[in-house]
């Protein structure tokens, strides 16, 4: 099973409320061991004071700006922190507000990151009270950062009415790119995170969950279209913020497939040979004014029948 | 030729002013006073009154690129035009640039953006390409971070497919399962496209060339060295100087690894194919390597951690031991080498390469170069001195500005201390200036002027960063001390009975003004190099024999300042 560390990009442009949100999934998330590295731009560290240290690590990646410059810094920053003697269970890595979280993303591609560390999602934080107030040359900056981004978390909701809102995210988000709307900067770890390693999903359960999110567990004994599976996945893209499975593939019978989805981001991988008896199963998590947990297993009914 | 009633500062020790020049055969044959040299006016003897101008021998700019600045501009690439160009934008201008480039050649250029993509549903892939070109390999690169999209066809000349490893620091983006390649290629992976794809077209590396020389040359440069150069470089340089269109000596230093462009003959060149290139002014007895990375990366080597609380000193991107071997064994034909060296670590194993190459090889080796020598080692300075090493530095950090204290604010308390001109110098070492273009400006005279103020010569920000050479040092860094480091200071770099006629008419004594914003605006009246006008901006030699044969325009390569 996949042992690697998972990793969490939160970007956002200055003042979309990365540091309050951190510090809510420091405060709130016992579970994981997280650790925060904070990459700032220039010498002034702000960020840095901003975050609760508590008893966890803060590592400052104070190299500038690493999005203007080439890669290969972080990977070797990286790389002696994933290597050092004291790992990270979680890292998490909130980017400066002038940063493309997209060239921080990237490196989690490189060959010399991949055995250490997943990238789990890129999680942008969008301001919608001040989104459409910006320049225009920080909006190219905003889109590259929505463009990064596997998942939305709207803040300062408060400030705009929910017609005007919708109107935000249909301008500025994509279809299958799910949002968030943050209440004071609480949203649900399991939702940002990555919550368990497959080998602790025990019973696939559904998760406890705050009311307006739905959860949803489907199996199977049949094998499912792989095809079929990554577009009902799309399907459900925008409604859906995350999703995982070990799954029995019709065009890959042998395999133990596992998929991972975070938000509009789905990596399939195969995991070894079917020791047991194959079988499918898929767990979600999504917004329940888009879908309810019986549409989500509706929906895989559907990828299942030929 | 006569030149009469100048003051020049000729960078000659044993006379270090005249007044009058006479030049025959391309030499100084004489260098004194209007009395001394007026006896040598025979009828026929072109003379100049210079009115008191102040002149000097010409300029020499140790390092730097037109090439990098200029070749992917004039290379007639695609380009979109648009800022944030929508997929039919990107499509049609692709279809556009195809029509007018008829054939089944590379299609390659900028820019598409994926936000725009994903924002029309359009997933960016191979198969969106090919929709509508399959026929041809195609890449264009994304706007905001570093990768590239390539068609099937590209993707086949380039070797890419599902059992193509992943290159360091990129990776290729696939399919989860088949690990098939979508066409998305990351970071260092375009670079496999970049490798198939033929060079950049003669034509562009001989104006980038032609134009970055005549700049030069405008500016007073008599001398100059061209780090990183393939065999098609060479060709496009060799183009110029059979046309009698290359207006300085240039050392062109051919590129050890394939990290900027690939050099397919590079063992070949090294083993002797160089010297089909030899003139009297072209030259590529040099090889330059990358041994560490940059300040922005936090790549630069040091000896020790980039700051207290940490272990990371930085990369090399060679062994010791490589540099070792390569170092003594290029010394050995007579190749100079010239090792990019930012943080002192990478300087330190560069200087004990050299040390371990004299004991190899024994003395009369060739100098060797370390180039950029940002940050040294306190206890390195004297042994640029001993191991005859040249200490190049590059303006880029010399001063205070946007790019120094913000870009480069990775360096901390180091950044103080970077470009220590005055501790090499003070140390007896042979120091020079290269500008580094397209880094930072290819007019000499920015460096120039920082040289001797250390401060921002446009007034954009006040202080000032390390500590200033004499206006005396500064010239002889950018005179006598770089044909030192061409192996030529017997020859020329000063105005010397005997030695090449080299020399640049100015508006203004550089030792009479106050330097500061003022320097870098000197004027270049003249520019002679073996003897023969190269650059006459006022039309004082138009109607002699001796008229300027490069009538080309200068180029505007100023830096624009807001």
């Amino acid at each position: 099973m996949d042992q690697r560390i998972p990793v969490t990009i939160i970007s956002g442009f200055l003042g979309a409320g990365k540091t309050t949100l951190i510090n809510q999934l420091l405060r709130t998330d016992q579970a994981r061991n997280l650790t925060i590295l904070v990459n700032d731009f220039g010498a002034v560290n702000i960020d840095t004071d901003l975050i609760i240290k508590r008893e966890r690590e803060v590592m400052e990646l104070s190299n500038g700006c690493v999005c203007c410059s080439i890669q290969s810094d972080m990977v070797a920053q990286l790389h002696d922190i994933f290597s050092s003697d004291n790992p990270p269970e979680y890292l998490l890595i909130e980017t400066s507000g002038v940063a493309q979280p997209g060239r921080i993303a990237s490196v989690f591609g490189y060959p010399q990151l991949q055995r250490y560390a997943r990238l789990d999602g890129v999680i942008t934080l969008l301001d919608v009270s001040q989104v459409d107030e910006l320049s225009e040359d920080t909006h190219a900056l905003v889109r590259s950062q929505i463009e990064a981004a596997n998942l939305i978390v709207a803040t300062k909701i408060d400030l705009v009415a929910e017609e005007q809102r919708k109107e935000i995210y249909k301008r500025w988000l994509f279809e299958d790119l799910p949002v968030i709307e943050a209440r004071n900067g609480d949203v649900p770890a399991e939702l940002l995170l990555d919550t368990r390693r497959y080998e602790e999903v025990t019973g696939w359960d559904e998760p406890a969950l705050p009311s307006r999110f739905v959860s949803a567990h489907w199996s199977s004994e049949t094998p499912i279209s792989y095809k079929r599976l990554q577009m009902c996945l799309k399907r459900m893209s925008g409604a859906l913020y995350r999703a995982k499975g070990i799954v029995c593939c019709e065009e890959f019978p042998q395999e133990r497939i596992i998929f991972h989805k975070v938000g509009s981001r789905v990596d399939f991988a195969k995991s070894g040979k079917w020791e047991d008896a194959p079988r499918t199963d898929i767990v979600g998590i999504g917004y329940r004014q888009k879908i309810s947990a019986d549409e989500i297993r509706r929906e895989l009914d559907i990828a299942q029948i030929a | 030729m006569v030149f009469i009633n100048g003051r020049i500062y000729t960078v000659d020790e044993d006379q270090p002013w005249a007044e009058a020049v006479a030049i025959k055969h391309g030499t100084f044959l004489a260098v004194g006073s209007n009395e001394e040299i007026e006896p040598l006016i025979g009828h026929n003897t072109y003379v100049k009154d210079l009115d008191g101008a102040f002149v000097m021998p010409g300029l020499y700019d140790m390092h730097t690129h037109p090439d990098l600045a200029l070749g992917p501009k004039y290379s007639d690439y695609l380009d979109v035009g648009l800022e944030t160009p929508d997929p039919d934008q990107v499509k049609n201008a692709i279809l556009r640039y195809a029509e007018e480039h008829p054939g089944d050649g590379w299609i390659f250029g900028k820019h598409f953006v994926h936000y725009n993509f994903r924002k029309e549903g359009v997933e960016t892939s191979k198969d969106w390409l090919d929709s509508f070109i399959p026929d041809r390999p195609v890449a264009i690169m994304d706007r905001m971070w570093g990768s590239c999209m390539a068609n099937s066809k590209a993707l086949e000349l380039a070797g890419v497919n599902a059992e193509t490893p992943d290159p360091n620091n990129g990776y290729i983006v696939r399919e989860g399962l088949t690990g098939e390649p979508t066409g998305i290629l990351v970071d260092g992976a375009y670079a496999l496209i970049m490798a198939a794809m033929p060079p950049p077209p003669q034509s562009a590396l001989i104006r980038a060339y032609g134009e970055g020389a005549r700049f030069q040359s405008s500016r007073g440069v008599v001398a100059t060295k061209y780090l990183h150069v393939c065999e098609n470089r060479l060709d496009a340089l060799r183009t110029i100087d059979v046309g009698g269109q290359l207006p300085l000596r240039v050392e062109a230093a051919i590129s050890w690894q394939d990290d900027i462009f690939p050099v397919r003959r590079r063992w070949e060149l090294l083993s002797g194919e160089r010297h089909f290139y030899r003139s009297k002014r072209l030259n590529a007895n040099a090889v330059k390597f990358h041994f560490d990375g940059t300040a922005e990366a936090r790549t630069s080597y040091f000896l020790s951690p980039w700051s207290g609380n940490e272990d990371w000193r930085g990369s090399l991107n060679l062994t010791p031991e490589h540099i070792y071997d390569m170092v003594a064994e290029m010394d050995r034909k007579r190749i100079r080498v010239v090792a990019h060296c930012t943080g002192d670590g990478a300087s330190d194993i560069f200087l004990d390469a050299v040390e371990e190459c004299r004991r190899r090889n024994g003395p009369g080796g060739m100098r060797h170069q370390c180039a950029h020598s940002t940050i040294l080692h306190e206890d390195n300075l004297a042994r640029f001195k001993e191991l005859d090493v040249i200490a190049e530095f590059s303006p880029v950090g010399w001063y205070p500005s946007d790019f120094t204290i913000g870009a480069r604010s990775a360096y901390g308390e180091k950044l103080y201390k970077a470009y220590n001109v005055r501790g090499a110098l003070d140390h007896g070492a042979v120091a020079v200036m290269g500008t580094d273009w397209p880094v930072s400006s290819i007019d000499p005279w920015i460096g120039f002027e920082a040289l001797v103020t250390r401060q921002n010569p446009w007034g954009e920000m006040d202080g000032q960063l390390g500590e200033p050479v004499t206006i005396e040092e500064a010239i002889r860094m950018l005179t006598i001390n770089g044909a030192y480091s061409m192996g030529m200071e017997e020859t020329a770099g000063s105005v010397t009975a005997g030695k090449a006629a080299d020399m640049i008419v100015l508006d203004q004594n550089l030792l009479e003004i106050d330097p500061k914003g003022r320097l870098h605006k000197t004027e270049v009246q003249l520019t002679m190099l073996d003897g023969a006008v190269v650059h006459d901006p006022l039309g004082w030699t138009t109607d002699s024999i001796h008229a300027c044969q490069i009538t080309s325009d200068v180029p505007d390569f100023y830096p624009k300042v807001i």
